[in-house]
């Protein structure tokens, strides 16, 4: 058994992939029993349109996460985006010069996390940490703390419209995934930031830039929360102070349920669109059963254990 | 093998956790009693789960289900977050509950999923918190924002004398109703007490050891603050505790500081007897909950709400326009007893 | 290279030390003795905990849910004293709830092998939708007089809780400088593989440390309590881990495990404390208190990187 699992990384790789769709199939079954209204075309759209902000973010968080990184300012980037697009379009610029503006913003958010991380080879956490308490500060300095609203029914489309009954942004979090998802599995890009993670110094004998590399990581982790500010605006319909706060968490969450090795080196993007699934569905479960959101976060976190103990006897 | 067992473990651990989350909820739904087969559901947002304020409040909206034998979901995420708000209140439109209450965390983010509602001929609410320029039918609220804020003012400058620094706790800067309830006790003191001056305004995230230590630093900066007002729950009683602790270790005088604001009645009643706190504002929200339930049951029924109207265990309340005033209370040494909220 | 240790706390200091210049030319009110009093007052469960969170760090891990152990312990506490228990009894009681949440975390990183921040982000959740369900989402408040004692009492004209932590400082200090097991802990931290091969039992070392941070946030949420005087269990303790980390990596640990001393962590969260007293003693604007703090954050650890960028080297499969 242990050998044919060492000879077969793909082979394991994808085992584990089918005892987290397992996973994901027993929760849909369950509470398609439990509760009427679940299994229905308009829940699955509606659970679809939920998860996009969180799942835009989980793609950069992967990478990072098996890069042997970590993010935790995702959120404060999220909400400093959003308003600064807010704030211009307060001024009168056009609506989609300002979704430029917040997605700029965004992308120097990350560059900054990115050259100290990646360039001066500080701790991700705590550098991230700071950038989240500063971020989030330098969004009521922006505008006090006021939400924001009055977009152009034009900007609604991005996180409002549904095309061929499928929500867009939930079409363009899929084709996102799939991008990515080909980068990692098919370009060298891929195969050097599991090489990081797996053995950075490694890598930098191969005569690779990791510094390159991890900047590039982090300015896509800045982006992507920008991406996710953009359209959870559009879907709110108003830019808040407070949005995205403890996003980070959930997206954590969704990664390691999706098999993405804490310690880097180790995880798939398909991993983390799956155990995304998870979580949203759960959650959605959950809600439509009126369960108190007490026991949601002892059942998610119960769920978490569970999920990576699983693992543990499969994969080591 | 294995590993089909242990997925099949997995499965079995989660059914039973949801299961006991299930029959929790059943509980928590109706309040001990099935409801009628064919009853109407109706979901009740308060803006977050945990502070004290909504656990009166659930209280209220369980009674209500039991005397008017509907079922009330009461639920919310456990930060005052809006976007998991709509999330959630998307979740029970799916549902196709009959009713939808809504302490909304944003006015305007409510928008599009009120739309829906209505498009679906679900009744809408928003209690304690407003979202005009919606399609929600009522806003069921103590009082204005604006009344209450003046109310709060009015009270400390009498109790100042007209004269002093003041500072403002809020629980978050971003927070419309605390906006809106802030900027009222400002314009009334520039109206009326043009020698109070405001200070400053700190935020405690609805953090509690945040809201003691910002109250610390407050009477540490301000060594002639007279007068303190805290906008949410969370902030009178932190203020009394460090003003109290102040007063026993002598580096204050009893009095100096005046302290007002909303809050329960049974987390200040011991500030309100030992003086260190005057005068609460505050109004039942268990009641407000109430209300909320019994004006989303009327339309569901399709009747018209009146002003003066009658509401069992509520009293008669004030329709004005799309609001219902239940009316506010003030809290003082002689009856703070009374209250058992 | 344990030797050099000690110049880990250098940078810091010095950075800390310009910062009260700083306030204190801003304002005459920020350089006070009863200023500074406030200051230690502030943040005691904050030192407290901090010692645990730096044992936690020195093995290569950390610890997330110590905010929600702290409102659990502080709610349980609350219900406690509200059945009418005696002070030291509910407080005694209190702190073994902590030590059992501690073993908690313990059992699943030490013995089940399950990443700290997996395990820890896991009872993070399960631990708050405990402390919330047990208080029913009221408020624990109207502590009796005696309980007080504990988080505003007076110990010989010494504030009772900075003589609690002062003490454990001492005793912690000492045990990581000069007992077997405390050594044991850098070991396990500074090299997990070569300590195995020097026979120590890594696991049992791992399960201790988050014992004992269980035990340590206990106390903290006795003070906590105490002092605050009302325990909101849905917010109690928030942002509890994230500042205590920050604190201990500001102080000079690594979270790549085996470098940082308590004395330095020390110093990371009086830095915190100073940084949020100072805003507020020099009248900055509220909507710049955060992303003034954040600022400071990023700053201090910058200074504390370019001091050892060059010697720090990553060791393979850790986190950053």
């Amino acid at each position: 058994m242990r050998v044919w699992i060492d000879r077969l990384p793909l082979a394991l790789r994808t085992n584990k992939l089918i005892v987290q769709l397992l996973l994901l199939l027993f929760i849909l079954v369950l509470f398609s029993f439990l509760s009427p209204y679940f299994l229905s075309v308009t829940n699955f759209m509606n659970v679809l349109n939920q998860m996009v902000e969180v799942g835009l973010i989980a793609i950069p968080m992967t990478l990072i996460i098996i890069s042997g990184a970590m993010d935790l300012s995702v959120g404060s980037i999220l909400a400093f985006s959003a308003v600064a697009m807010g704030v211009g379009f307060e001024n009168g610029l056009n609506i989609w010069l300002c979704v430029l503006i917040g997605l700029f913003t965004g992308l120097v958010c990350g560059a900054i996390n990115g050259y100290l991380i990646a360039r001066h080879r500080m701790q991700a956490i705590v550098v991230t940490i700071g950038m989240l308490v500063m971020l989030r500060g330098l969004v009521y300095v922006m505008n006090e703390g006021r939400p924001i609203s009055g977009f152009p029914d034009s900007f609604y489309f991005l996180g409002q419209q549904y095309i061929a009954g499928i929500p867009f942004n939930a079409i363009v979090l899929v084709i996102l995934f799939l991008i990515a998802n080909f980068f990692m599995n098919k370009t060298r890009f891929g195969s050097y930031v599991y090489g990081i993670g797996n053995n950075e110094e490694v890598v930098r004998y191969s005569g690779i830039s990791v510094t390159r590399i991890r900047f590039i990581l982090f300015m896509l982790s800045g982006l992507f929360s920008a991406i996710a500010g953009v359209f959870l605006v559009s879907r709110l319909a108003s830019a808040e102070a407070t949005s995205g706060t403890n996003i980070e968490l959930d997206v954590i969450t969704a990664t390691l349920i999706g098999g993405t090795h804490i310690f880097g080196g180790r995880g798939s993007l398909t991993g983390t669109f799956v155990g995304l699934l998870i979580i949203v569905f759960l959650r959605n479960g959950l809600n439509l059963l009126g369960v108190s959101v007490l026991y949601q976060a002892v059942i998610l976190g119960a769920l978490l254990l569970l999920a990576v103990s699983n693992k543990k006897f499969s994969g080591e | 093998m294995k590993k089909t067992t242990l997925a099949l473990l997995t499965g079995l651990l989660s059914l039973s956790l949801a299961a006991c989350g299930n029959s929790a909820n059943t509980q928590t739904g109706t309040g001990g009693n099935s409801p009628a087969s064919g009853a109407k559901t109706y979901f009740i947002n308060p803006k977050s789960i945990g502070p004290a304020y909504w656990a009166a409040a659930e209280k209220g909206a369980k009674q209500a289900a039991e005397d008017l034998k509907v079922e009330v979901v009461f639920n919310a995420p456990t930060e005052a977050d809006s976007s998991k708000q709509i999330n959630m209140i998307q979740d029970m439109l799916t549902r196709k509950v009959s009713g939808i209450g809504v302490s909304p965390n944003d006015a305007k983010a409510v928008g599009p999923v009120f739309k829906k509602a209505k498009e679906q001929n679900v009744q809408i609410v928003t209690w304690d918190s407003d979202a005009p320029d919606t399609d929600r039918q009522y806003y069921v609220a103590p009082a204005t924002d604006e009344e209450i804020g003046e109310l709060l003012a009015q009270t400390i400058g009498e109790e100042i004398g007209g004269k002093g620094k003041v500072a403002f706790m809020v629980a978050g800067l971003g927070s419309q109703n605390q906006i809106a309830k802030s900027d009222a006790a400002k314009a009334y003191f520039t109206a009326n007490y043009p020698d109070i001056e405001l200070v400053t305004t700190v935020s405690s995230d609805d953090d509690q050891q945040k809201a003691y230590a910002n109250a610390q630093n407050l009477i540490q900066t301000y060594p002639d603050l007279r007068g303190i007002i805290g906008f949410a729950g969370g902030e009178p009683p932190a203020a009394a505790e460090v003003v109290e602790q102040a007063v026993n270790a002598g580096t204050l005088e009893q009095g100096q500081v005046a302290i007002t604001g909303i809050a329960v009645p049974s987390v200040v009643k011991n500030y309100i007897k030992n003086d260190t706190m005057k005068t609460s504002i505050i109004w039942d929200p268990g009641k407000l909950a109430y209300t909320t339930v019994y004006v989303l049951d009327q339309l569901a029924q399709g009747n018209e709400i009146q002003d003066g109207m009658e509401i069992p265990n509520v009293g008669a309340v004030k329709v004005d326009g799309s609001n219902v005033f239940i009316g506010m209370l003030e809290i003082t040494n002689e009856n703070v007893d009374s209250f058992d909220f | 290279m344990k030797r050099l240790l000690s110049v880990h706390e250098a940078p810091i200091l010095i950075f800390t030390l310009l910062v009260i210049v700083l306030f204190s030319l801003v304002t005459p009110d920020f350089l006070q003795l009863d200023n500074f009093r406030l200051i230690l007052d502030q943040n005691i469960s904050m030192f407290i905990v901090a010692i645990g969170m730096t044992m936690v760090i020195l093995l290569g891990g950390m610890d997330l849910s110590v905010g929600s152990v702290l409102a659990v312990t502080a709610t349980s506490v609350g219900i406690f004293l509200n059945h009418g228990m005696p002070p030291w009894v509910a407080a005694m009681l209190g702190i073994g709830i902590g030590v059992l949440c501690g073993m908690v975390n313990g059992y699943f990183i030490a013995y089940r092998k399950i990443p700290d921040i997996i395990v820890t982000l896991a009872t993070m959740y399960i631990f708050r939708g405990i402390a919330v369900g047990i208080s029913g989402g009221t408020w624990m408040n109207n502590f009796p007089p005696g309980f007080r004692f504990f988080g505003q009492g007076t110990f010989l004209g010494i504030s009772f809780p900075l003589l609690v932590a002062i003490l454990l400082i001492a005793i912690f200090v000492y045990l990581l400088l000069y007992s077997r097991a405390g050594r044991r802990i850098y070991a396990v931290g500074g090299n997990s593989s070569a300590a195995k091969l020097a026979g120590i039992n890594a696991a049992r070392t791992k399960f201790m440390v988050y014992v004992f941070t269980g035990m340590l946030v206990g106390i903290a949420s006795v003070i906590f309590a105490a002092k605050v005087g009302s325990v909101q269990a849905s917010t109690a303790g928030n942002s509890l881990s994230f500042e205590v980390m920050a604190a201990v990596l500001i102080g000079g640990g690594s979270i790549f495990g085996g470098v940082g001393t308590i004395a330095g962590t020390m110093l990371g969260v009086l830095f915190m404390g100073i940084v949020k007293n100072g805003l507020i003693i020099a009248k900055v604007s509220p909507f710049w208190v955060d992303a003034a703090t954040g600022f400071l954050i990023i700053l201090a650890i910058v200074i504390n990187t370019l001091q050892r960028a060059r010697q720090s080297k990553r060791k393979d499969g850790d986190l950053i």
